[in-house]
């Protein structure tokens, strides 16, 4: 309840499989088992222009982060989408649950006085 | 001289296309997705290489051939890539350790080319040094990845160093007409590379904790259009679709 829980949903998930289930999940793949082990998994970051901020694109699996560094550059950036790359490892966000939407975020819906537009300005008040 | 550049032109093509065609093999069968994007991003590096050089080719051949006349309408024997391209891609440390040797080759080759008094090879080669630099950064980080991890990753490393260094020697033969164009600032003079870069390849390999080549062995001949098996083979594939729908566009 409220607690901070980290972003890794996909990693929580394959780590909340049986081993067989696992096993076949990656057999059928064609990939190493010891994926879900031994890579782990990272959010990935891009600035598309100089001057506008870092937007989230997706994620991948690396080994460490200079590795995942270089597949983002692989993966997202093949169409010059790109001038800056950060990689953060999902476990190291700590993000909101859906449980607990409705004590973070309904409180904000009955208190317009916070928007700047509920504010009607005074005539001498020019330029604002 | 016009002729010789067609040829020197056409090798160096002949050397990015089939090494493009190898790593294109791992499409799909790379350890796991990430890597096999990364794999395949090379491969197009290369194969765009092959067009450059093969679309240079054909300008100074001006007997209406064109790039895809010089990658799917040539036999073997007038295939004249290194061999060292050609060798099927093995496991993935055998595909990485290639990678390695070439990259560190292509490293000092390209800085040499584009410096050549010939603007079209000149452009092509400043142009590959960015892609190139980008492969090194990769095919080192693996080297250490494989010879610093784990028992099998350090072995089959080895083993891949051990089947390739016969074949790095022949990067470093020039024939006469690569010496003439040497000569001439045309071409580069690949032999004198050679101490640089088996110093850079030694000091990897010390690195990652790797033994350095013993054996000394050489095998040469693609120049001349002396293959192994295995050109045959791949040529087979990769002209298949071509050859049985001569001008198919699409």
């Amino acid at each position: 309840m409220g607690a901070c829980r980290n972003a890794d949903l996909r990693s929580q998930k394959e780590k909340g499989q049986s081993g067989l289930a696992a096993f076949t999940q990656y057999a059928i793949q064609g990939t190493d088992m010891s994926k879900s082990d031994s890579l782990e998994l990272y959010e990935v970051f891009l600035r598309s222009r100089r001057g506008l901020d870092h937007k989230h694109v997706g994620s991948l699996h690396a080994e460490d982060p200079e590795q995942a560094l270089e597949y983002a550059r692989d993966v997202y950036t093949r169409r010059g989408e790109g001038v800056s790359i950060w990689v953060v490892r999902s476990n190291d966000i700590c993000a909101s649950q859906e449980d607990d939407s409705e004590s973070f975020f309904d409180p904000s819906n009955d208190k317009p006085y916070r928007l700047a537009t509920y504010y009607q300005l005074p005539d001498e008040v020019n330029n604002m | 001289m016009k002729a010789k550049i067609l040829e020197y032109s056409t090798r160096l093509g002949d050397d990015s296309l089939v090494l493009g065609h190898r790593l294109s093999e791992w499409c799909s069968n790379a350890p796991f997705l990430e890597e096999d994007l990364a794999l395949i991003n090379v491969a197009l590096d290369y194969i765009g290489r092959a067009r450059m050089f093969y679309g240079y080719a054909a300008e100074l051949s001006a007997d209406g051939r064109n790039e895809d006349d010089f990658a799917f309408m040539r036999d073997q024997r007038e295939f004249s890539n290194l061999l060292i391209h050609e060798l099927p891609k093995g496991d993935f440390a055998f595909t990485m350790l290639r990678q390695l040797f070439i990259d560190l080759f292509n490293s000092l080759f390209l800085p040499r080319l584009a410096e050549s008094s010939d603007k079209t090879l000149a452009a092509i080669a400043a142009k590959a040094i960015k892609e190139t630099r980008y492969h090194l950064r990769r095919s080192h980080e693996w080297t250490l990845r494989f010879g610093l991890g784990t028992d099998e990753s350090r072995e089959r490393a080895q083993r891949a160093i051990d089947q390739l260094w016969g074949y790095t020697h022949e990067m470093f033969d020039l024939d006469a007409l690569e010496s003439e164009l040497a000569e001439a600032g045309i071409g580069v003079d690949s032999g004198a590379l050679k101490t640089e870069w088996e110093q850079q390849v030694s000091a990897i390999l010390t690195e990652a904790e790797l033994e350095q080549p013993g054996e000394q062995w050489a095998v040469k001949g693609g120049r001349e259009g002396y293959h192994t098996e295995n050109l045959g083979q791949l040529l087979n594939e990769m002209q298949s679709v071509h050859r049985a729908y001569p001008g198919l566009e699409w």
